[in-house]
């Protein structure tokens, strides 16, 4: 995997689902650091360097963002397109990691700019595929798009 | 009008043989002066019946004269020359006294005649008139005539029952006495300047008028005008029509207008509140049991060497049924999908969709040797995706219902007895026991054992959802151990002849 540490950031509000993801990424040999931000003004906050995050260096823009749509605070739909309305974050890969299967939300997704949607199936040996996939993918075969002009 | 031919001659007959008979007896008397009472009778015949029978009376008279009264007696013979003069003399006052008389009988003729058609003029106007009075009368609108200056000159009976006065208690009185104390000086006022452009239109267009009955209380009218001849005699022709009635019938529709918006807006909300709860199950039922499915796995991997055999039966029975659960949830929303969503109508080809799916079915279970019937040229008028998910379910039960058969089939065809044509999907599979037919279609229900046929029992009801969502009707045949046939209508769709596609045992994928 990478050498330099780059950030996922899991923007997931049920503990067991963290636990879940965690566990399926570590057995599919993702070694990235896992910043999970609990709702959608947690994971804006930690983007944009705002309140509780603020002075962490927003330039440090996550190499992937998973994110669940129904959060408290501020929805994943809402925290989607504020991420492609701002040029620090407008490329960031975004994954849509979810329980929801409804066609709407899947259009809405992708309307807004998601990279990917995946839902989170129950059976775990399905989940911990799903998770190794979108980490082969996206932390390994994918080139991120190029410093931004921030940076 | 003029006698019939054989009455004037039998007259001008009876008029000559009278004058004869009179003559012969009063000869004694008259001695040989006979002619005045024959040009009597040529007279009468001629003013009776014209010039013919006139004629004819003088040609008779000019015989009887020279036969009974000129010498030699008993003779049509005219010898002496006093005779012949005297006969001759007859016949010219004859002729004479019949064109004096057919001037006359003329002159009669065309007096009846005008008299006659006056006659018959007068009874006509007089039905016109009654017809009219009658049509008035009998008109569904009251019609109120009045004067120049708004003096009632005739009301029906329609404005008489409507305003509840006597026709005798309106005519003269001003047509204001019929409407509304309220309005009654604009009326007037109305009424002038109507007089100066009279045309015909209706009248407060686009206002609620109201007429007021003799007992004070009001009707909602709708009045036109038109007005009728020129100068003094104009009169104004008033149309009124009770709209009591409709605007009841109005306020009723309006009535049910809301209440039907109102269940309109309580089905949306209910729908959202179905929509959010549908919503709410796929998100939030589904986290449980992943974290149960997910940490009984974990514990299986990182706590294996402290579980006997025991334990970690358990614990993948805990992974089953958690696994189970998660597909009932899908299911049931799908179930609810096919509820919700919005229906596109095209023509569906379920000859092509029905090989489409059996393939999928034979792809995914390659070991299986069933026969499948699919008759040519099946189409449906509807909705693709949801036709597609019937059939499905339904081919999917019957592939899934004949696996223990050696000689397993499937037919999908086409069945036209009375009525819309029908579909049927048939296997020669488990069957079942019709008394639990009424069960089949209800959601979560299933007749067979989880061990023996898996299944969340959700796939029939989702098919009759599909059917209904068409406008049509579902319905089974079956007999335990020999196989089931679910029959279905549609709206529009039909057509289509036995196609055996694989006769031999369907080996094909």
């Amino acid at each position: 995997m990478e050498i330099d540490e780059k950030i996922i950031l899991l923007v997931e509000d049920n503990p067991d689902d963290e636990a879940l993801t965690r566990r399926a990424l570590r057995k599919a040999n993702v070694a990235n650091r896992v910043v999970v931000a609990r709702d959608g003004v947690d994971a804006l906050d930690y983007l944009f360097a705002t309140g509780a995050h603020a002075g962490r260096d927003a330039r440090d823009v996550p190499q992937l963002v998973l994110l669940d749509l129904k959060l408290p605070r501020v929805d994943g739909l809402e925290v989607l397109r504020r991420i492609r309305t701002d040029s620090r974050t407008a490329l960031l890969p975004v994954v849509i990691l979810t329980s929801s299967n409804e066609e709407r939300d899947r259009i809405q997704g992708y309307t807004l700019g998601a990279n990917s949607y995946v839902r989170k199936p129950v059976d775990f040996a399905q989940f911990a595929e799903a998770v190794q996939h979108l980490g082969l993918y996206w932390l390994v075969l994918n080139e991120g798009p190029p410093a931004g002009p921030d940076r | 009008m003029t006698p019939p031919a054989w009455r004037s001659y039998g007259a001008a007959v009876l008029a000559t043989g009278l004058a004869l008979g009179l003559n012969l007896w009063l000869v004694p008397l008259i001695e040989a002066n006979v002619f005045p009472l024959f040009l009597a009778a040529v007279t009468v015949a001629t003013w009776h019946g014209g010039l013919g029978p006139g004629l004819a009376s003088t040609v008779l008279g000019t015989l009887a004269v020279a036969l009974f009264f000129l010498p030699p007696a008993m003779s049509l013979a005219v010898t002496t020359p006093a005779a012949v003069a005297r006969l001759a003399l007859f016949v010219l006052s004859a002729l004479l006294m019949t064109a004096l008389a057919t001037r006359l009988h003329r002159a009669r003729e065309s007096a009846e005649t005008g008299r006659r058609a006056a006659q018959d003029r007068a009874a006509a106007s007089a039905a016109g008139e009654a017809r009219l009075r009658e049509t008035i009368e009998l008109a569904p609108d009251g019609i109120l005539v009045a004067d120049r200056d708004g003096r009632i000159v005739q009301a029906n009976s329609q404005v008489t029952r409507m305003f509840g006065y006597e026709h005798d208690e309106l005519v003269g009185r001003p047509v204001e006495v019929l409407v509304p104390a309220r309005v009654r000086t604009a009326h007037a006022g109305h009424r002038h300047e109507y007089q100066a452009s009279p045309r015909a239109r209706p009248m407060g267009v686009g206002l609620d008028l109201a007429g007021v009955r003799k007992d004070g209380t009001e009707v909602p009218v709708e009045i036109s005008l038109s007005p009728i001849g020129v100068g003094p005699d104009q009169r104004i022709v008033s149309v009124i029509r009770d709209t009591t009635e409709r605007k009841r019938a109005e306020a009723a529709i309006r009535t049910l207008n809301d209440a039907l918006q109102l269940r309109v807006a309580e089905l949306r909300a209910l729908n959202q509140e179905l929509e959010a709860f549908s919503y709410s199950v796929s998100h939030d039922l589904r986290a449980p049991l992943r974290a149960i499915d997910g940490f009984s796995q974990a514990l299986l991997e990182d706590c294996a060497d402290r579980l006997d055999d025991a334990g970690r039966d358990h614990l993948r029975r805990v992974r089953v049924a958690a696994q189970r659960m998660g597909e009932l949830i899908d299911d049931l929303l799908g179930l609810s999908r096919v509820t919700r969503r919005e229906m596109r109508s095209e023509r569906v080809d379920l000859t092509g969709l029905a090989a489409s799916i059996v393939a999928g079915l034979r792809r995914n279970e390659p070991g299986r040797q069933v026969a499948t019937v699919i008759a040519d040229g099946l189409w449906a008028e509807g909705d693709p995706h949801l036709l597609r998910l019937a059939l499905e379910n339904l081919l999917g039960n019957a592939w899934k219902f004949t696996a223990r058969r050696p000689a397993a089939r499937i037919e999908l065809g086409l069945r036209r007895v009375d009525g819309p044509p029908t579909f049927f999907v048939a296997d020669n599979g488990a069957g079942f026991d019709m008394a639990h037919a009424g069960k089949l279609f209800g959601a979560f229900q299933r007749l067979h054992a989880m061990d023996e046929f898996p299944g969340t029992g959700i796939g029939l009801a989702t098919v009759q959802r599909i059917v209904h969502r068409h406008g049509g009707r579902i319905w089974c045949e079956a007999v335990p151990g020999q196989g089931a046939t679910f029959y279905f209508t549609l709206l529009g769709g039909g057509d289509g002849d036995r196609r055996e596609d694989h006769p031999a045992g369907g080996r094909q994928p």
